[in-house]
């Protein structure tokens, strides 16, 4: 591949936007433009639509054009993105059922041993300081609704 | 009533217990997220916005203002004294205030930094007291048409002082404006984009759109790499810069005081170009330009005082228009809007106590601030010993909580992590965010503009350009979005060194 290797990022993202941009339009375009007098629901998500297939044409354009295109430069630790992302997805599965101090506990310990792995101490202890004192702080203080556990307290 | 009795008003309006309270509530966690890495204004605010939903809305303005204007004079501290910027407008600091905390300079540094943010903070309020009250007046005769084209003006502006490129900047405006229009639309009732998931029926909450983009992403771009973290030794000591330095600075200050201001009032430019400008001009009005980056007083005393002037000046489209100027004013907009305040022209006529409480506001904040920031340098300095390990699920935690306070869905969670991959996402492959958001904001206000403006003129889109004063803002929108095809303007454009960060 040589030079087109660093072509890669625009090229895939500009391609992504445009055939967004064209989706928006077809989508828009079946919710109702209506007329240039009386606008319909589809008018401003359709212009949107089109002027980011627009750019993106033009970005994928300039990308064919020149050889100097950004790449990535660092190594990228997927395992680390994909476990934050997962452990976020389940608070969200979780809150409902387990309540919220006992899901925030395990949330913290959790990352804190999996990213960047600290002692037991310092995991459980962190989990148990910060899950208490957020439930002081939104629920007492602030009035928020948390959702609380089985045991009907917490 | 007359000028002297609004600002009374404002000043009797902060000093109720309440309003004092929360006003260093809100400068102090202004500071804190300043100092910390890794949490930007906009996101703090987006976090604690929820929690201000039970107050007056003065009581929650001034709470929120308090965090950004707070967030620049923190910034500076870890700039100084362990090169890390704690957010984008201070990224210049590091290059003079670093190198004179190597030197064992770092007290006069942290001092001046803090004292021109003060002066610069304050008389940019006195320019926000002038300016924004006859310029919402002229505003009041304005129509859809004209709002049309002073927001297409806005984003414009916004996407010409961006960073990298300027047709991602104008994608980004794009993908702003198409996610302001999933949900249903106002004049039908039609649901658009809502892909059959009956929570969107009232379209994506700004909270977590703002946490995903601005809270979840930087965490994810933090932990992408092995995380690395300076330890800092030594104390500091004579926080009082001297008077030799004191001559050095007071120039820059003055300049940078200005420049911010004027800078802050231009959609997009706010703190973070304005700091980049003023160590440019500092640089080039100097007598011994080498000395900039050797660690020269003037290149930490200007910076910092245009990033807290350019505060003050950003709040003016705000409060005189109605139109944010920056991702930060467009969540005061939203916090606005949740308050029942309607933002426009005249918002300081019929909120007068909401428009001069939070001016009078700042004024105390920013000495609230001076003092936070001085003595009590030490506190910040501890904070910054707490490593990132333990620091990053505290982010994810509070971003986690405010995205489901604010509405008590778990659906905006969801909606929070996936824009936290999509801002991820979109900053691996140079996209900015900031252009996003303001379009997003201003989405549904320009397509409300844009309809009424066409039902007026019977379809005929010449409306815009037919009267004058917004044909006069469209066609220099045009000339400004036809400008960098001029090689010379591109050329100008890319030296302008402006961090990704924002």
């Amino acid at each position: 591949m040589g030079k087109h290797e660093g072509k890669k990022p625009d090229y895939s993202s500009g391609m992504f936007f445009f055939l967004l941009g064209l989706a928006v339009c077809y989508f828009s375009w079946k919710i109702g433009l209506g007329s240039p007098a009386k606008p319909g629901p589809g008018f401003m998500p359709f212009l949107a639509g089109l002027l980011l297939a627009a750019l993106s044409f033009v970005l994928l354009i300039q990308v064919l054009l020149s050889w100097t295109a950004p790449t990535w430069e660092t190594k990228i630790l997927w395992k680390n993105i994909l476990a934050v992302l997962a452990a976020m997805v389940a608070y969200g599965l979780l809150l409902d059922k387990i309540g919220f101090v006992l899901i925030t506990f395990a949330f913290v310990v959790i990352l804190m041993k999996v990213i960047e792995p600290q002692s037991w101490l310092r995991a459980v202890l962190g989990g148990a300081i910060s899950s208490l004192a957020s439930y002081l702080l939104f629920e007492t203080l602030l009035k928020s609704q948390l959702p609380r556990s089985f045991l009907g307290f917490f | 009533m007359d000028f002297y009795s609004l600002i009374f008003q404002g000043f009797s309006i902060v000093f109720q217990p309440i309003n004092l309270f929360l006003c260093f509530f809100g400068c102090l966690m202004g500071t804190l997220v300043g100092v910390l890495p890794g949490l930007g204004p906009t996101a703090a605010i987006a976090l604690l916005l929820p929690t201000t939903f039970h107050f007056t809305p003065v009581s929650a303005i001034i709470t929120l203002c308090g965090i950004y204007y707070g967030a620049m004079y923190g910034g500076s501290t870890t700039s100084i004294l362990v090169n890390i910027p704690g957010e984008a407008a201070s990224v210049v600091t590091t290059l003079d205030g670093y190198k004179m905390a190597q030197d064992g300079r770092a007290g006069p540094a942290l001092g001046i930094a803090a004292f021109g943010s003060y002066i610069a903070g304050t008389l940019s309020i006195v320019g926000l007291m002038f300016l924004a009250p006859p310029l919402a007046r002229a505003a009041l005769a304005f129509g859809p048409p004209e709002y049309f084209s002073l927001m297409c003006l806005g984003l414009t502006i916004l996407i010409y002082l961006a960073s990298g490129s300027m047709i991602k900047a104008l994608m980004m405006a794009a993908l702003g404006l198409i996610i302001g229009c999933i949900g249903a639309d106002m004049l039908t009732n039609v649901h658009r984009f809502t892909l059959g998931i009956p929570e969107l029926m009232d379209g994506v909450g700004l909270i977590p759109l703002v946490m995903g983009l601005f809270g979840i992403s930087e965490v994810l771009l933090n932990i992408e790499v092995q995380v690395k973290q300076e330890i800092l030794k030594g104390k500091i000591k004579n926080l009082l810069p001297n008077l030799q330095e004191w001559k050095h600075s007071a120039k820059p200050i003055l300049r940078g005081s200005l420049l911010g201001f004027f800078l802050g009032i231009l959609p997009g430019a706010g703190p973070a170009i304005s700091s980049f400008v003023s160590y440019a001009v500092e640089k080039r009005v100097s007598r011994h330009p080498g000395k900039f980056g050797q660690g020269a007083i003037e290149g930490v005393a200007g910076p910092e005082s245009a990033n807290n002037a350019a505060t003050g000046g950003s709040f003016i489209p705000l409060f005189s228009l109605g139109i944010p100027s920056n991702s930060v004013m467009a969540i005061l907009l939203g916090a606005l809007m949740i308050h029942g305040v309607i933002p426009g022209p005249s918002l300081m006529q019929q909120n007068p106590d909401l428009f001069w409480g939070v001016v009078a506001s700042m004024y105390v904040g920013n000495i609230m601030l001076l003092v936070l920031n001085l003595p009590l340098i030490g506190l910040w300095v501890k904070l910054l010993r707490v490593p990132y390990a333990i620091l990053f699920p505290l982010i994810l935690l509070f971003c986690l909580i405010g995205a489901y306070t604010a509405s008590n869905k778990i659906v905006d969670v969801y909606i929070m992590i996936f824009f936290g991959l999509m801002g991820y996402l979109l900053r691996k492959y140079r996209y900015e965010a900031a252009p996003l958001i303001l379009a997003f904001v201003l989405g549904p206000m320009l397509e409300d503009a844009l309809r009424q403006s066409l039902i007026i003129s019977e379809g005929s889109p010449m409306i815009f350009f037919t009267r004058p004063i917004s044909g006069t803002i469209l066609v220099f929108t045009i000339l400004l979005l036809l400008s960098p095809m001029l090689p010379k303007i591109r050329e100008r454009r890319q030296v302008l060194p402006l961090d990704k960060k924002n």
